[in-house]
């Protein structure tokens, strides 16, 4: 008998591909839509990248910030537009002249997530701890002699070296002000999968997976019952741009981190695109003492450099709208809008400084670029090479495809430069981490004496801003970088959720001021 | 107990019976010689293998305490990390540190995260093993099924199944799923985008969940077991004792599925182990397009980041999954063609 003719064959076929179908169309009918009006609904935000670690002393911050923001109430809250306002801490101030004591009054009503209350002794504790584990942001409290406190709601910080900039670092902006609790502290290991803050919500490890995702719950001890605006939060790492558009796309996630590849489609969408210049994109100088390439120590030389490129060209064509032209390196409170243009496109002119620096002919310098990173990788490297060799300079690329490697190769002494998203600091830590002799980021050490003196008066000066922008302007007409554009953070919104907002000042959106709509 | 006691004649045999206390019918059994032998042979295994990943991580340039302070560290906070965690140690003393707690089934802890090892990889491992097992389940039925019926039908199905080879074959899971993504979640909606959905949490949201990755990654597997499949039975249906079986009436169900498959499964399972082992690595693009939190891209991770004792930990899984699945096909072997000898 031939099967092909088998009726009972066919019989048994058609009844069980109905039910296939049947069950697929009620399965994919089900959504996750909000339930009743009543209930709280829940958030859902997508990272491109996850927290490294949970616990704040050790976290390489960023855009997870967002995140923390959530679960680690900071010490001081930063607005959208920059303004530091009252977060634990309800008042703080300089004692004496020098930025040298730096005092916080605390808010008594609030309590970590295990319901101990937020003291001067536990922010005392939290901050020791912060500067012992020596983590990547362990520079931005500065040289922390000694904390005292004076009172059971008041820390007296003492520093070695002046730092006007603790607000802003103690702010979301920065890990060191997302207060860490006595009982995580004594169980510092916990912390990397786990939270002790005194923020609105607490994540719950039995529903996350680290670096995938976090599930928050809300803080039963959290002293503002009103800021608790979702029954859970959901923080989902999505590292393919692709993805993380598709996922927005279809309601999966709230609020995602964007990219400039997607955006327009997010756009079309329907979603809310907001962005705003978060830093600078380009190369870092890291020979400009001349050490393995004597050209770069000229001045004139690295100038040439920055007139030798068509930053125009290069941003619309990379990140279209969401990048802005810069001759200057991006900070919270040094920029100067006189130097945004500072060096305009003029190969004519990077040749005759080429030139008259005794290198008519070029040279060719090598830099370490982090080839992970998509179009800010090797794409960006290669535009650069090519308006170099435009104006007879070889650039060399070092191609990494890791951090570590990255990392490693930029901070060594085989290559002369390498290129990096540098994110908008205030000068105050751009100087500390980047630009004096001791710098992580200089690791050929070089100085410059008068970036140096305009620094120590900034630091001891009752109003700085004007030295940051006169530093800002040495950092600029010295061509210590070679920056190419202000590189937009991009982030698509549902029109369910409102108060996201992010801004040159702010950095990241903070999930603490979202609301439903 | 080693190898040796395998080999032993029928006195040691009994003596093993009597110690164990089980039956000699048990002990002296070919098959739990088999899983004897390969799960004693695992360790030599485990521990070349724990051993080679570590050399290789190491010799990679950087490190975790790079990979911790970024940019942002000094030199000198550099050597203090690097001291406090102990990578300044020599690779083999970094090992055997390893090694000593690993022997007691400590596998340690992330140096980024702090999390237990053993409990990262089992909160991921339930999700590669849903992606391995519904890609083999699919490849069997869907691909068997495309294979036996161009072997019965021939013509145009026959043609049909070479072409779908050619595609499965040719298109990288990863782009098929981002044009899945496209189709079945964000324009028909069908299906998620991105995640994964635990079982225990919701069964209907974990199927949901599985679908597109899982079509994405059998594809290759569909198309290997079609054509596998359909020259197998090709070839086993013009066998003569095939012939005979035309001649003395037996049914084409019985002729078909009982005596062709049975004996052209034996080359299909071949594709399948093959395939199975394959996607114990090879699913870490559709993780990464799906987003789902598959071992694939914790071993992409912990490997980039020089997370040494995750490495580790995930090296040890892999081998076992790999010992286990070449128990599996052998058994399998031996359950199909019991002809087939197991030493």
């Amino acid at each position: 008998m031939d099967l092909r003719s088998s009726p009972s064959w066919r019989g048994r076929l058609i009844p069980f591909t109905v039910l296939l179908c049947v069950t697929m169309t009620v399965t994919a009918a089900s959504s996750d839509a909000f339930t009743s009006a009543a209930e709280k609904p829940t958030l859902t935000i997508g990272l491109a990248i996850g927290p490294s670690s949970l616990d704040p002393a050790k976290d390489a911050g960023g855009p997870p910030q967002t995140m923390r923001s959530l679960t680690n109430e900071s010490l001081v809250h930063v607005r959208p537009n920059g303004d530091l306002k009252p977060g634990l801490a309800t008042s703080w101030r300089y004692i004496g002249p020098n930025f040298k004591t730096f005092q916080i009054k605390l808010r008594q009503d609030a309590r970590f997530s295990d319901g101990s209350a937020v003291t001067a002794k536990a922010v005392k504790a939290w901050l020791g701890y912060f500067v012992k584990a020596k983590g990547p942001w362990a520079a931005s409290v500065g040289t922390i002699r000694s904390i005292s406190t004076p009172g059971k709601w008041t820390v007296t910080i003492h520093l070695s070296k002046p730092n006007p900039a603790l607000p802003t670092a103690l702010s979301e902006l920065y890990p060191a002000g997302s207060v860490t609790g006595p009982k995580g502290l004594a169980h510092p290991n916990s912390l990397g999968t786990q939270t002790d803050g005194a923020g609105p919500y607490v994540v719950v490890p039995s529903q996350s997976i680290t670096g995938d995702h976090y599930t928050l719950s809300p803080n039963e001890y959290y002293y503002n019952k009103s800021a608790i605006r979702w029954s859970k939060v959901v923080v989902k790492v999505i590292t393919s741009a692709n993805t993380m558009l598709a996922a927005a796309k279809t309601g999966q996630v709230d609020v995602a981190f964007g990219d400039a590849t997607t955006a327009e489609a997010a756009r079309s969408a329907g979603l809310r695109v907001i962005s705003a210049p978060t830093g600078t994109e380009g190369l870092v100088l890291t020979d400009r003492g001349g050490d393995i390439v004597p050209a770069l120590g000229d001045v004139r030389v690295r100038q040439a450099l920055n007139y030798a490129l068509n930053r125009q060209r290069i941003t619309k064509a990379l990140v279209g709208r969401y990048g802005t032209p810069t001759s200057q390196v991006l900070t919270i409170d040094g920029y100067d809008s006189k130097y945004q243009n500072y060096y305009p496109y003029n190969p004519e002119k990077a040749k005759s400084l080429l030139a008259a620096a005794g290198y008519a002919n070029g040279f060719s310098f090598s830099a370490t670029i982090p080839s992970f990173v998509g179009i800010l990788g090797d794409p960006l490297a290669q535009a650069i090479a090519q308006d170099l060799a435009a104006v007879g300079v070889k650039l060399d690329l070092n191609s990494t495809s890791t951090n570590t490697k990255f990392v490693t190769d930029a901070l060594g002494k085989e290559h002369s430069a390498f290129q990096a998203t540098q994110g908008a600091f205030p000068m105050w830590l751009a100087y500390n981490i980047e630009f004096s002799p001791t710098a992580a980021l200089n690791p050929f050490n070089v100085p410059d004496p008068v970036l140096d003196r305009i620094f120590a008066k900034a630091a001891t000066s009752k109003n700085p801003v004007p030295y940051w922008r006169r530093m800002s302007a040495r950092i600029t007409t010295q061509a210590l970088w070679l920056p190419v554009f202000g590189v937009q953070w991009i982030y698509y919104a549902s029109p369910r959720i409102g108060g996201v907002n992010v801004s040159a000042k702010s950095l990241f959106p903070l999930a603490s001021d979202w609301y439903p709509k | 107990m080693t190898n040796r006691a395998f080999d032993a004649g029928q006195e040691d045999f009994e003596q093993l019976s009597r110690g164990l206390r089980l039956p000699l019918s048990v002990v002296g059994h070919p098959t739990l010689h088999l899983v004897l032998r390969r799960m004693v042979g695992a360790i030599p295994l485990i521990l070349a293998v724990s051993a080679i990943s570590f050399v290789l991580v190491s010799l990679t340039p950087g490190d975790a305490a790079r990979q911790i302070l970024g940019l942002q560290g000094s030199p000198e906070e550099y050597e203090q990390l690097r001291h406090a965690l102990r990578l300044d140690l020599p690779v083999y003393q970094q090992y055997w540190g390893w090694l000593r707690h690993a022997a007691t089934g400590d596998l340690g802890v992330s140096i980024f995260s702090g999390e237990s090892v053993t409990g990262a990889i089992n909160a991921r491992l339930p999700v590669t093993l849903s992606l391995i097992a519904g890609s083999l389940f699919l490849s069997i039925v869907a691909g068997g099924g495309l294979g036996i019926a161009s072997a019965v039908r021939g013509g145009a199905l026959g043609r049909f199944v070479d072409v779908f080879a050619l595609g499965g074959f040719a298109l990288p899971a990863f782009w098929v799923g981002a044009e899945l993504i496209v189709i079945f979640a964000v324009r028909l909606r069908w299906f998620p985008a991105s995640g994964y959905v635990p079982f225990t949490e919701s069964p209907t949201g974990w199927l949901r969940s599985l679908v597109l990755p899982t079509f994405a990654l059998s594809l290759w597997g569909i198309a290997a077991v079609a054509k596998q499949t359909r020259e197998a039975m090709l070839d086993v249906l013009s066998s003569e004792h095939i012939r005979m079986a035309w001649a003395n009436g037996l049914g084409a169900r019985s002729i078909y599925f009982r005596h062709s498959l049975k004996n052209a499964s034996l080359r299909v399972l071949t594709v399948l182990g093959v395939q199975a082992l394959g996607l114990l690595g090879g699913t870490v693009l559709v993780e990464n397009v799906f987003a789902l939190p598959g071992l694939g891209t914790l071993v992409v991770s912990a490997s980039s980041e020089h997370d040494l004792p995750m490495v580790q930990g995930i090296a040890v899984y892999f081998t076992i999954m790999v010992v286990m699945i070449n128990l599996a096909t052998d058994l399998a072997y031996t359950l199909l063609n019991p002809r087939v000898k197991t030493s």
